[in-house]
This record gives C-alpha cells, sequence and structure tokens, in this order.
C-alpha cells in the first residue's frame, strides 16, 4: 500500500472498519513509515481531544417546565384529571437517567472507545520507530514546560476543591477535635472528632447533608474534597441524612468502604470493630476487597470485624430468619440454612435471597432464582443461567430492577 | 445502534401510551439531556435547541402510540431529534454562531465543530459524537450516498485536526 492509500484507510482503520488482512497490512506500513506514523498519531490524539468533550450539554433550566404546561395544555381535553407535576421517583429518574446515558455512551461509536482505551498498541509501534539519539535539552525542556503547566494546573485546580473545615455543631455533652475540647466548631481534614458519653453532634457534609454522631464515636476526617470525602470510622454511631441526590461522601471501616448513594442510613460500630449498617432510604454500596454489596432501603447488615459482609436482611425479618442467614454467613450453613430460608422467607426478603444466591450450590441457586423470578421476573439481559453461574452483571442488573419497584 | 429500554422505562412507555402523562413527564427527564445536547449540537443555537426539543418532545408524546419497543424509547426520541434538527436547518439555511454566552463558555473544539457547514457538521457529529453509522446517516440526509457521507466526514475530521495542529 502506497502513503496516500495508508493515510485514506487510516480512518478506516481507527473506525475499526478494516477487515484483519488490511488491519494488519495497515499496522506493518505503520511501523516502517515514519511520516504515516505522524499522521496516524495526529488522528489518535484528535479523537482524545473528542473523548474529552463533555457528554452531554444542561439544558435550560425552565425547560422541564415549560414541556409540563405544553403537557398541560396538550391534555385539557382529556377527561383525566392528573395533574403533571414532577414524580417523586426523583431518584429514580436520575439513576435511570445515568443508565440511559451510560448505554447510549456505550454506543457512541467504537472508535472513540478503543482508542483511548486499547491503542491500537501505539506504544510497540513508536518503540520500533523511535530512533536513539543524543539527548537535546532544549528539546526535553521543552518537552517538559507543558506538562509542567499541566501538573500545576492540576495543583491548582484540585486545591480549589477542598472543602475542609467542615462546620461541626454539638448538641449536647462535650466534643473533643483532634483530642482538644471543640470550641471552634470546625473539623479540618487529617483530624479526629470524639464524642464523649451523653454528648452528641451534628456535622455538615458538603455537597451530602448532615451526619449525626451519637455518644462515644471517634471518627476521622481523612478527605475533604469535592468528589472524594472520607471519613474513617473506628467506634460509635452515625446517622447519615442525605440533602442531595448524588452524594460524594464514603465512609471507611476495618477494610470495607461504605459508599452513600443517596437517602439516610445509619452506622454502628462497637468496640470489637464490628459493624451494623441500618438503610431507612435509597440504597448504599459496600466494597470489600474489590467486591460490590448493595443494602437497599429497609434493610440492614451486619459486617463483623476483618470478616465477609453479611447478607441483608429486611429489618422486620423475624429473629429464626436472622439466625440462618447468620448460619449461612459465618458457621457454615450452606444448602440446609438457605434451604430453610427459601421456606420462611417472604415478599419483602427477596433482595436476601438474591443475596443468597452465590452462597448456594448450583441446585439451590435455581430454586432461589424460581423464588424470586415468580415475584419479580428478571429484565430481559437477565437469565437464569447467567445467575446459576453467578454473572455478576447480570445478579447486579436483577438487584437494581428488584430495587426499584420494591 | 442498539440498546433495550430497562424494565421501568418499558414501564413508563407503557403507562405513557395509556395517557398518563406523569409517566411521559419522567421519560422526558430520563432523555431530556440527550435530546437536548444532540439538538444543540446540530442547531448551535441555544434557544433555538430548546425550542426544537420541546417540539420534539411534544411530538413524541403526540405520537407515542406509534412508538416500536423494538427499538429503544432513547435512540427512537434521538432520531426524532435528528430529523427535527435537521429540518430546523434545511428551512433556516445555515446558522451563524452568535456570541451568546452558552457559545463563548464551549471548549475550543465543541466551538470548533459548532462552526462547520451545517452538512458536514450533521455527519461529524452523528458519526463521532452520536454514533450513528453511514448507512445510518445516509437515512436522515438522503440525498447522500454511502460513500459521500465517508469523503465529507474524513475531510472534515481533516480540516479540524489541521486547525489545532501547533
Amino acid at each position: 500500500m502506497t502513503c496516500e492509500e495508508i493515510k485514506i484507510s487510516l480512518h478506516d482503520y481507527v473506525d475499526e472498519l478494516l477487515d484483519a488482512k488490511m488491519q494488519k497490512e495497515v499496522e506493518n506500513h505503520l511501523r516502517t513509515c515514519e511520516a504515516c506514523f505522524f499522521e496516524y498519531q495526529k488522528l489518535k490524539k484528535f479523537f482524545e481531544d473528542l473523548q474529552n468533550l463533555p457528554y452531554t450539554i444542561n439544558p435550560p433550566d425552565d425547560i422541564i417546565t415549560l414541556i409540563s404546561s405544553e403537557l398541560m395544555k396538550r391534555s385539557a381535553a382529556a377527561l383525566e384529571e392528573e395533574p403533571v407535576i414532577p414524580s417523586v421517583k426523583i431518584r429514580k429518574i436520575k439513576k435511570e437517567q445515568l443508565k440511559q446515558e451510560k448505554k447510549l455512551r456505550n454506543i457512541r461509536g467504537p472508535r472513540r472507545k478503543s482508542l483511548v482505551t486499547k491503542s491500537l498498541g501505539a506504544t510497540q509501534l513508536s518503540k520500533k520507530i523511535a530512533s536513539p539519539g543524543r539527548l537535546d535539552f532544549r528539546k526535553t525542556i521543552l518537552t517538559l514546560l507543558p506538562l509542567a503547566i499541566i501538573a500545576l494546573g492540576y495543583y491548582i485546580y484540585d486545591f480549589t476543591k477542598i472543602n475542609s473545615p467542615w462546620k461541626v455543631r454539638l448538641v449536647q455533652g462535650t466534643i473533643y477535635i483532634n483530642g482538644r475540647i471543640d470550641e471552634t466548631g470546625k473539623w479540618e481534614e487529617g483530624t479526629s472528632i470524639y464524642t464523649e458519653s451523653n454528648s452528641r453532634a451534628v456535622v455538615s457534609i458538603p455537597n451530602t447533608g448532615r451526619l449525626e454522631a451519637g455518644a462515644n464515636t471517634f471518627l476521622l476526617l481523612v478527605k475533604a474534597k469535592d468528589g472524594n470525602n472520607i471519613v474513617k470510622m473506628e467506634r460509635g454511631k452515625i446517622k447519615i441524612e442525605n440533602t442531595e441526590q448524588m452524594p460524594d461522601f464514603s465512609i471507611e471501616i476495618n477494610r470495607k468502604t461504605i459508599r452513600d448513594r443517596g437517602g439516610v442510613f445509619s452506622l454502628e460500630v462497637d468496640d470489637a470493630k464490628d459493624a451494623k449498617i441500618n438503610v431507612e432510604l435509597g440504597y448504599i454500596e459496600i466494597n470489600r476487597l474489590g467486591k460490590n454489596f448493595y443494602v437497599d432501603e429497609g434493610y440492614e447488615c451486619n459486617m463483623p470485624n476483618d470478616n465477609d459482609v453479611g447478607t441483608p436482611y429486611h429489618s422486620t425479618a423475624p429473629d429464626s430468619l436472622k439466625k440462618l442467614i447468620y448460619a449461612v454467613d459465618y458457621l457454615n450453613g450452606g444448602d440446609y440454612a438457605i434451604g430453610k430460608i427459601i421456606e420462611i422467607s417472604t415478599e419483602s426478603d427477596l433482595l436476601t435471597l438474591l443475596a443468597l444466591i452465590p452462597k448456594a450450590s448450583e441446585s439451590y441457586r435455581t430454586v432461589l432464582y424460581n423464588k424470586i423470578a415468580k415475584v419479580y421476573p428478571p429484565p430481559k439481559s437477565v437469565t437464569m443461567e447467567g445467575i446459576v453461574k453467578l454473572n455478576e452483571y447480570m445478579l447486579e442488573d436483577w438487584w437494581f430492577e428488584i430495587e426499584w419497584q420494591i | 445502534m442498539s440498546i433495550e429500554n430497562t424494565q421501568y422505562v418499558s414501564y413508563l412507555v407503557e403507562l405513557a401510551k395509556q395517557g398518563r402523562r406523569n409517566a411521559y413527564f419522567d421519560l422526558c427527564n430520563i432523555n431530556l439531556r440527550n435530546v437536548f445536547t444532540i439538538v444543540y449540537r446540530l442547531l448551535t443555537d441555544y434557544e433555538l435547541s430548546k425550542k426544537i426539543t420541546i417540539a420534539v418532545l411534544l411530538f413524541a408524546w403526540d405520537n407515542i402510540k406509534s412508538y416500536n419497543p423494538k427499538i429503544s424509547f432513547a435512540l427512537w426520541i434521538k432520531d426524532l431529534a435528528v430529523k427535527y434538527s435537521i429540518r430546523e436547518l434545511e428551512k433556516r439555511g445555515e446558522i451563524k454562531l452568535n456570541n451568546s454566552t452558552a457559545s463563548n463558555n464551549l471548549p475550543n473544539l465543541e466551538y470548533q465543530i459548532m462552526t462547520l457547514s451545517n452538512e458536514d457538521r450533521i455527519i461529524f457529529v452523528l458519526h463521532d459524537l452520536e454514533g450513528y453509522n453511514y448507512y445510518e446517516i445516509t437515512t436522515f440526509l438522503t440525498h447522500l450516498s454511502i460513500d459521500e457521507v465517508k469523503t465529507k466526514l474524513i475531510s472534515t475530521r481533516e480540516s479540524l485536526i489541521k486547525q489545532f495542529e501547533p
């Protein structure tokens, strides 16, 4: 192939429209022709810039009101008297928006994804082309200068995101910030807060909501930055109430991270560092060793020190069910206990049954699948085979489908 | 391009087909950003895009019964937005980018895309930003063949690359 032909084929190459043979031919040419490789790099850089464009643009604020009033006008003749008001399921809508955007982004053209993630082995290509030469200090400085400017820019940008100190309000008793009785009402990043017995304090978490710390609670403010707010909890009891739909707040307890996903939840850690979480509204996500667990509203979950995250159970579940769950989680209860759980579980325990699937044998997974599917049929993307084979995406998809219906 | 409706969207669509405005309003909320973005990138005028976005969403409400759930609702409504926007561009001819606050705050590359001629911009936005393939683009621009679309796209990409060359 000539350089002119390659130049045209490069577009098909980055669009992944070439067959394997042609693709190889282009790659071979790029390895040997510096001019064409330069053209390829320009194209690649262009797609990287394109990738950095915002995926969506904010519509005008009043557009939704205008649509609503137009819909009202059009439906004036209709018989029903259904008022057009923004749905109370705002959280659900927000989640659905994100899902929809994620799906559309995935089909936004394979070339952009592959170019940025796979980079088409560009490093290997450039390695083969680059010829060894003497170090040119002027060139080196010119190359490093933009990097230094970018690094400085990033540092300044990062600095503007710091949101500490957080405001603390004493409700009763005494609180200590970094070991001293607090009089300032300010909690800085890297410092601790401790409430004495019979004490209570409320902390405002920027972009999230409020954290209420009960008596004998010890917390450390690990990170206080917009987009990354982290508190480490050593012991005590806290309650989080979100005022934002998309909070950016996490709590760390013994190698587990609890990510706030909106709503209201409380967390208790005892002196043995065993933790328990109770979700009143919304849901939370727990991450342990790279694995995600979800706890939905109305559910509770135990997190023993240095042990796996327990199976979530409904707050109204009877003690007998809780004992059986404990047996499955920590006493090798296995299929026998799972069988008993299936027998006594009701409709409100279906997320518990879903969480038990990875802990059951294959035959019991089918039983669990059928019991859940009777009430909440799985979405199209979820199959019985996938669930039995413990496909993580399917388990997660089904969880979210059940969650919004509950 | 193919994606499926989630169960929740299918449920809202069913209710909307039965005439439930609240359900349709939720669908509008879910798809608003995507619809507005494509309309704005095609029309380049913030105020006009607002008007067209509203028109598209109302047209979709009027015609919700003709929606076939074999394609996702998000893509159906996006296709409507593309058709509406192209029709608007045909009516108005080349649109001059005004110096509104919206366009002043755009990233440089986004601004350059908006200064492309109508046809070049439609092809570029649909292919490189929205993931439509050449064949799908010819269904919107029926006077062009696949080869013509491809040639125009390549030359647009090259002209944009040139503008950002040091």
